[in-house]
This record gives C-alpha cells, sequence and structure tokens, in this order.
C-alpha cells in the first residue's frame, strides 16, 4: 500500500500546476495570442466561455482539439484558477428534453478532432470565485489519456456576442426545419 | 401465391397508415423525434396544449394567461443555472424579435423557470435583462410552475446531485412555444433552430391569422 497525498496537498500541487502554467503562459504571449496551445501530437485552440450573467453560477468552456498523432487519445480532465470544480459534460437530447450529463473522457480519434460547442460536448465550471468578465481570458489545464497536459487561455465572450459561434452550430441543423437528417 | 401477395402488400399498406397515425398524434407541431417515454406521456396531442397559468413575473407582479391575451406568447421553459442550452435559446428569443421587425409589438417572448428555488423573480430579472428587455421571466411556487408545465405539455425533472447539492440541474424542455393569442397552440422550435427560420415562420403564422 502506497501512501495516498491528502486531498489539502493534492488541491495545493493542482495550484501550483495552475500557477506554473499562468507563469509559462504570461511568459509566452506569442502563445497566449495566437490562442492554440500543443501538447505532443495535440493542438488545443479557440477556447472559449460566455461571461458568467450573475454570480454563482457554472460557467461552460468550449475549444477545439485536433489529435495530429497515430494513436487516439481522450481528454479526461479540466482544472483552472478560475472554478473550484470542472468537469466534462455532453447534452444529451431526447424528444427535445435537454439533460446534461457528466461523461468520463471526450475522445479525439487519431487524425481527427473534435469540437466542444454549445449544446454538446462543454467543459462545466463550477463553484466560480469571482464571476467571468468579457474581455478576459483565464487559463484551463486540459490532461488527456495519454498523460499529455497542456493550458489554454480561455477568451471570455459576452453572452450576446456568442450568438455568432451558436450560429454556427445551427448551421449544420438548418433544413428548413425537418428534423430527419439523421 | 397470388392471395399471399396481396395480403403481404395489404400488410405494408396498413403499416404505413399506422406509422403516419403515429407521428400525426406524437409529434407536437412536427418537432420533436418521437418514440421517447418521456414525451410519449407529456405529449398527449397538439389540441391540448394551451397557455394556463398563475405565476409572478421579473417585476414582482402576479400574472395569469389572461394578461397575455391578444399577444402572440413566445414561451421558453429553463432555468438560470443553466450554462449553455439556455443562454443560446434566451439569445435565439432576441435574435426572433429583432428580425419580427415592426411585427415584434403583437410577441409576447418569455422565460418560465424550471427551478423556481433559485430563480426568484429578482434573478429573473437579472437574467432576462442580459438578453432583451422585452423578455419577461415567470416563476413561482413549485405547484404553480408544475401546473404551467403540464398546460404546456413541457416536461422538466431537477437532478439532484449526492455529492454537492447545491450544484443540481434540471432537465427540461428545449423548445420554443408559439402560442396564439387567444391561448391556444401553433407551433413549437427545437433549441437548435436559428432565429433566421423561427421569425419568418411567426411572421407567416401571424400573416395567416390576420386573414383568418
Amino acid at each position: 500500500m502506497r501512501e495516498r497525498m491528502t486531498a489539502p496537498l493534492a488541491r495545493l500541487s493542482a495550484a501550483m500546476v495552475v500557477a506554473v502554467a499562468m507563469l509559462v503562459a504570461a511568459a509566452a504571449p506569442a502563445a497566449a495570442q495566437d490562442g492554440a496551445v500543443e501538447a505532443g501530437s495535440l493542438v488545443v485552440s479557440e477556447a472559449w466561455a460566455r461571461a458568467s450573467i450573475m454570480e454563482g453560477r457554472p460557467a461552460a468552456v468550449f475549444m477545439k482539439i485536433e489529435n495530429r498523432g497515430k494513436t487516439g487519445d481522450a481528454l479526461v480532465s479540466a482544472t483552472t484558477s478560475a472554478a473550484a470544480r470542472a468537469e466534462l459534460h455532453t447534452h444529451v437530447e431526447t424528444d427535445g428534453v435537454m439533460r446534461m450529463e457528466e461523461v468520463p473522457e471526450i475522445k479525439v480519434a487519431a487524425g481527427g478532432s473534435v469540437e466542444l460547442k454549445p449544446g454538446g460536448y462543454h467543459v462545466m465550471l463550477f463553484d466560480l470565485p469571482i464571476k467571468l468578465k468579457a474581455g478576459e481570458t483565464f487559463p484551463l489545464t486540459v490532461t488527456f489519456k495519454s498523460g499529455m497536459t497542456t493550458t489554454v487561455m480561455v477568451s471570455v465572450v459576452d453572452p450576446k456576442e456568442s450568438r455568432g459561434k451558436a450560429d454556427e452550430h445551427d448551421g449544420h441543423h438548418g433544413n428548413g426545419g425537418g428534423h430527419n437528417h439523421d | 401465391m397470388r392471395t399471399i401477395r396481396l395480403a403481404s402488400w395489404g400488410l405494408v399498406g396498413l403499416a404505413i397508415v399506422a406509422i403516419g397515425l403515429f407521428f400525426l398524434f406524437e409529434r407536437p407541431g412536427g418537432n420533436g423525434r418521437g418514440g421517447n417515454e418521456v414525451l410519449r406521456t407529456a405529449t398527449t396531442g397538439t389540441a391540448a396544449i394551451r397557455a394556463d397559468f398563475s405565476l409572478v413575473d421579473h417585476t414582482g407582479k402576479r400574472v395569469t394567461a389572461d394578461d397575455y391575451k391578444g399577444r402572440w406568447l413566445l414561451v421558453y421553459f429553463g432555468f438560470t443555472y443553466c450554462p449553455d442550452i439556455c443562454i443560446t435559446s434566451l439569445n435565439t428569443m432576441h435574435d426572433v424579435m429583432e428580425k419580427l421587425g415592426d411585427t415584434a409589438d403583437r410577441v409576447q417572448p418569455m422565460m418560465i423557470s424550471v427551478d423556481p428555488e433559485r430563480d426568484t423573480p429578482e434573478v429573473m430579472a437579472r437574467y432576462v435583462n442580459a438578453f432583451d428587455k422585452r423578455i419577461v421571466g415567470l416563476t413561482g411556487t413549485d405547484d404553480e410552475i408544475r401546473h404551467a408545465a403540464r398546460s404546456f405539455r413541457a416536461y422538466y425533472a431537477r437532478r439532484e446531485n449526492r455529492e454537492a447539492p447545491e450544484r443540481y440541474l434540471v432537465d427540461h424542455s428545449g423548445y420554443l412555444y408559439l402560442m396564439a393569442p387567444d391561448g391556444s397552440y401553433r407551433t413549437v422550435y427545437s433549441h437548435s433552430e436559428p432565429a433566421s427560420k423561427i421569425a419568418p415562420d411567426i411572421l407567416r403564422f401571424i400573416e395567416k391569422e390576420k386573414d383568418a
């Protein structure tokens, strides 16, 4: 039996990881500007979240993940200084009823990509100590099944400005109101 | 041989009619997918859906469906703790109102909370005002909300979180309901339909019934 890390110690080390990541992000403005970060053969880009409408409300983070490698991988966890807890969630729609569910992982096939977007996969943030404000950014550390980990800067946008992004998603459904495309 | 062939064609025909009838009665306004237990119990036919409620609006005033008679209603059931779908839907509601032009005066957009514990009138005010000042936010007691949801045949269910009770979520119908000025049902729009599709459709309904 190995000695296990006590919870406070685990939290402390997680906080240190985030702190180091923030320093790295601050020291590399070019990477932050571009938005895309790499972890091995994985590229995480276009991370965004909507500004909080009021305090005490969860937030959803969206992003693109590309796997340029030859083996499949999966996003398995996320941590951030912006929230006490981050979970991987998806939406399950059954006859118009929307249900959010936690998922253990979000797969990224070899040579493929996955988009976390409104109405689908997202990183759900709970217990935010302060509201997310439009125009700000915050770091989110994502960890993959392979052990790869990287920190991406999440851009906070006005909830109204997120319409365009949601519309991109809607575009795939636009077929004159019929819903038999699947 | 011939009788068998005729009989099998007859069965095929019967099956087609049966499938047609199934979809006719199971799908509100042709949206939704049919075949799930939840909606089958929640939807008992389009004629049964109507606006019937007594709730408190986001200014703290008691309102009933009668207070909105004479206006078209665009109704969404949601909750302010919802981080994604509700925001998308309220943005859509705002965009629809923008696209309706002058006709927007005849349409009352509203969000009915399915989370009365968190959504007080004050909370609803902050939430709906963040999207569009024309949106009315309604909330009430558990019983009042249950009654309202039933009248719309809208489904919702609170899902407890054992680990962190305060983080409970609420599953809910993702539809936008279009109700006529007399409170009767016209159609529903899925949360994934963009305002550019919904607004012209609402205008068609309003135009059509002007002549009727």
